[in-house]
């Protein structure tokens, strides 16, 4: 019985011993970096700046002290830069609640190699975190105030979490920016992020006095989310508009909610959709000519607007309409396409990747001479957009005569 | 009140077994026991009594000084015949006594016998004639005579015989059946046992109407003599469990036996374990539930709690109310059991593990939050955590054992100072509040009487493993608690089965209850059922084939 007592004793202090606490972290020592930006300095020098979220004590107004702190530092490398970022932090930075990534231009366009690998390689930062490039340097984009939210981390969140509802901005996880950036002779897309002047695009408004605003003068930043960032060959070609950003979206089969806007019939006003869903496929075509790209894309989508038509009911209005929609979004795609192949020669579309999986054959052939090939490959599109409902009134309100 | 172990002549306290052998410990009771050894069974060797009553007289006095409540009462009869009674004031029926046996015995007038001649034999007459009771034993030796006083009966010496009658003239004060408390349900039905013994196996043979409810009766205690019934239906249990039972309860040493909870740790398989292997139970319902399951009850006389066994860890989720309800809402519930379970033995280590050493795991808004409510807790989580552990159980044990009166006053301070000022305080975050309430909280889910305070036990040593290697340390810990359950026996029967060894009929009844109807076989892993189907086929054939409907 001792002797049990006696080595279930010595079995738990060995335990201790053995977990030696390893990994141990109180809390309130922590400094969670939420957001971290990096750029590239004149003098060649990396600089990193984090936002992280210090305790603000439990019982002391929100407010009255901001809750987070927004640090930087320089150094040869992301690392370096990273650890020299100690000399002013008070806490424990951790990056494990890391979800944001922000590469100031000026470092994307000189290679994001070096960064990618530092992100990638640490073990502290999640594979989840998004992408983003700033125009600009992204210490400037994280030192913009936020808007309603708490903090500039959260108002980030949320424009990232709402890119879906209208498709015209794509931010992709660490991820998936990683698979098509190390992939040879394939472009990548990132999230473009930028701040404006404010005025007066938004308001915080106290609920007693509507007509008091608070907040952001005129010459106060603004930060926005729209749009992508292209890059080829390791480093940034430049930036998709949101207009080509939902180009790309749909092609690569992204794209699910937006609007449509089209101008249809004599009168004066338009119709517009919002897809409720897309199916897009990109298969290549071999023939004789050589090698060309189809991109049939699928849309369903029901009528939200219209100021137009008298006879939503007619199944020709419909045709009609659904023909004017794929058009329109061709438009779009065309728009992307041709930036991407003319202007950036980034194959961001995957069509090679398309051409090796359908067509190894051709593949073969090809796949030597594609970044070359890849500017005049033609492209062909098969867009079919399918109105499923038209909404609760039928025509336009109209005055009748 | 101490217990004492009798190890031959030698008592032995029982918590101390380092002085057997070494010097003798006396203590008051043994004393006792010799005195009325020295005293009252000296002049008879074989402890036989004797013919003249006076010298019988004599001995009980010895064995009963002291005892203010014994009452000697000398009389005689018409006929000239000396006789006495004694017994336990408080004890017996007065009434009784004076009109059934005492007003017939001097109204006796019959010269049967001369009033002074000695006897061989017993006076027949005294049952034929005299005692208008139903019940009563026919006493030769002294210590019988001495055993059927102290359990309330009334001894009648007549001079002359060497045999006394033991007359059951109990009238004892016994707090008549009331509505279970503890495991109060609101479906099934209200009764609950109470201290009698008689009463509690009354209301349980009230409910199984069969010969094959047996109830074997027991004496634990060298001194104390307590009746212990071990009640079981036969056919139904596995004769190994009842044989074990037996066995175990024979081999029970001690000296005065008063509480269920001494029973049950001379009774169960591994009393060291964490787990209970047995139940107990207030209610004659689940008491009945439980033997017609194929598991065995153990009913100690003073006791309004019952003991069940085999029990095994799936048992400790059900509830008496489950039976009265739909399977769904059962089924539903009992996930809710077992889930509640984790949570009360894991909730306070969860927190400090995952917050110490894994805080990648909390979502950021969630982690930002807590951020700021532990900033100006000075403690670390796992001191925190004990803290309020400590004071929780602390305020739950004293809420138990304070008088109502008082209690309603304690949980205003305990609401107050633990939700609030201990956290106004910046002693604990308000995270760790809601943390230990949920886990106080869910500590009460589980319906079992034994295991409901198992969890809280535990929760302990997981929060040291919690502080010391995070995760895995929690993990390590379940998976010692799982060997241990795996290894874990409660009569013979494995602790977790019906999911491991795995049983399809037990599953029927475990995390899910499918409705009686579809229980058609009962589970294997405590009954001898294939016996029990055997004879239940064999049974039910002819009455189907008389066209009788079954149940």
């Amino acid at each position: 019985m001792k002797k049990t007592i006696t080595l279930l004793l010595l079995l738990g202090c060995t335990a201790m011993c053995f977990g030696g606490c390893y990994g141990y972290n109180e809390l309130g020592e922590l400094g969670i970096v939420v957001v971290t930006g990096i750029d590239l300095n004149e003098d060649g020098k990396y600089q990193i700046t984090v936002m992280a979220v210090y305790p603000v004590g439990g019982m002391m107004q929100q407010g009255e002290k901001s809750s987070t702190w927004i640090g930087s530092a320089t150094g040869k490398s992301p690392m370096e830069a990273s650890k020299n970022l100690r000399k002013y932090a008070s806490k424990k930075l951790t990056w494990v609640q890391n979800d944001i990534v922000i590469i100031g231009e000026e470092a994307a366009r000189a290679g994001l190699t070096e960064i990618l690998d530092f992100f990638i390689r640490n073990r502290e930062l999640r594979l989840r975190n998004h992408v983003l490039v700033s125009s600009g340097p992204a210490k400037d984009v994280m030192e913009a105030p936020a808007d309603i939210e708490n903090n500039l981390y959260s108002e980030m969140k949320g424009l990232i979490s709402n890119m879906d509802e209208w498709s015209k901005a794509y931010v992709p996880t660490l991820l998936d920016f990683a698979k098509t950036f190390t992939e040879q002779d394939t472009g990548s897309v990132a999230g473009h992020i930028g701040i404006e002047k404010a005025s007066g695009r938004t308001f915080s408004t106290y609920r007693e006095r509507t007509t008091q605003h608070e907040g952001r003068g005129e010459g106060e930043e603004l930060s926005f989310l729209s749009g992508s960032a292209v890059f080829h060959e390791c480093s940034l070609k430049g930036f998709f508009s949101d207009y080509e950003t939902r180009g790309y979206l749909w092609i690569v089969n992204k794209a699910k909610i937006g609007a449509v806007v089209v101008d249809l019939g004599d009168s004066k006003g338009s119709l517009a959709m919002e897809t409720t869903s897309a199916k897009s496929d990109v298969r290549p075509v071999v023939t004789e000519d050589g090698v060309s790209m189809e991109i049939k894309l699928r849309v369903r989508g029901r009528v939200v607007e219209n100021s137009c038509m008298d006879d939503l009911m007619d199944p020709a209005v419909i045709e009609k309409a659904e023909k004017e929609f794929a058009q329109s979004i061709v438009k779009e795609m065309k728009a992307a396409v041709k930036k991407a192949q003319k202007e950036y020669k980034a194959d961001i579309f995957g069509f090679g990747d398309a051409i090796y999986r359908k067509e190894p054959d051709t593949w073969r052939e090809i796949g030597k001479e594609w970044p070359e090939l890849y500017a005049g490959i033609p492209v062909k599109y098969d867009v079919q957009v399918k109105l499923v409902r038209i909404g609760i009134i039928q025509n336009s309100i109209k005055v009748s005569n | 009140m101490k217990r004492y172990k009798m190890t031959g002549k030698q008592p032995v306290k029982l918590q101390n077994m380092k002085n057997l052998g070494s010097r003798p410990q006396k203590n008051r009771l043994q004393d006792r026991v010799d005195r009325i050894q020295q005293d009252g069974y000296k002049p008879y060797e074989d402890g036989a009594l004797s013919i003249d009553m006076d010298v019988n007289l004599k001995a009980l006095e010895a064995a009963f000084k002291g005892c203010s409540d014994i009452q000697f009462r000398r009389f005689s009869m018409a006929n000239g015949r000396l006789c006495s009674i004694v017994f336990f004031d408080g004890m017996t029926n007065k009434e009784m006594l004076n009109h059934d046996i005492i007003e017939r015995l001097m109204a006796y007038q019959k010269p049967r016998e001369t009033t002074t001649e000695t006897c061989a034999g017993p006076p027949a007459w005294v049952k034929d004639e005299i005692l208008a009771v139903s019940q009563y034993k026919e006493v030769t030796m002294l210590k019988d005579a001495l055993k059927s006083i102290l359990e309330a009966q009334c001894l009648l010496l007549v001079n002359g015989y060497a045999t006394a009658y033991a007359v059951d003239v109990k009238a004892m004060e016994t707090r008549s059946v009331s509505e279970a408390k503890i495991e109060s349900v609101v479906r099934g039905p209200q009764e609950a046992f109470v201290e009698d013994i008689g009463v509690n196996l009354t209301l349980v043979r009230r409910r199984i109407k069969t010969h094959a409810l047996k109830m074997e009766a027991f004496e634990i205690g060298s001194q104390g003599k307590t009746k212990v019934i071990l009640a079981y239906i036969e056919g139904i249990i596995e004769t190994g469990i009842v044989d074990e039972a037996r066995k175990r309860l024979q081999k029970m040493d001690i000296d005065i036996a008063l509480a269920v909870g001494e029973l049950i740790s001379f009774v169960e398989d591994d009393p060291l374990s964490p787990f209970p292997q047995s139940e107990i139970t207030e209610r004659p319902d689940s008491c009945a539930a439980a033997l017609s399951e194929g598991r065995f009850a153990i009913l100690i006389d003073g006791n309004p709690f019952v003991m069940i066994a085999p029990t095994t860890f799936s048992f400790l989720f059900t509830a008496a109310e489950d039976y009265y309800d739909r399977g769904y809402f059962t089924g539903f519930i009992r996930m809710l059991r077992y889930f509640a379970f984790f949570i009360s033995l894991l909730g306070p280590s969860a927190y400090i593990a995952i917050t110490t050493y894994h805080p990648e795991m909390i979502p950021t808004n969630l982690l930002i939050s807590i951020l700021n409510a532990r900033a100006d807790v000075p403690f670390p989580a796992f001191v925190e955590a004990v803290l309020m552990e400590v004071i929780f159980e602390i305020v739950r044990e004293s809420g138990i054992r304070m008088p109502a009166r008082i209690s309603n006053a304690l949980s205003i301070v305990g609401a107050l100072v633990i939700g609030q000022i201990s956290v106004q305080a910046g002693l604990i975050s308000p995270m760790m509040v809601v943390v230990v309430s949920i886990t106080g909280l869910a500590s009460f889910m589980i319906p079992k009487l034994n295991t409901k305070r198992q969890a809280s036990v535990l929760r302990f040593p997981f929060m040291l493993l919690a502080a010391t290697m995070g995760i895995f340390g929690i993990i390590t810990g379940i998976l010692i608690l799982l060997i241990h359950m795996a290894a874990l026996r409660s009569f013979g029967v494995p602790y977790l089965s019906p999911f491991t060894p795995s049983d399809t009929q037990g599953l029927k009844d475990s995390i899910i209850m499918l409705p009686a109807k579809y229980l058609k076989k009962r589970p294997t892993y405590i009954q001898d059922n294939i016996r029990i189907w055997k004879n239940r086929a064999e049974q039910s054939d002819p009455e189907q084939n008389s066209g009788q409907a079954g149940d």
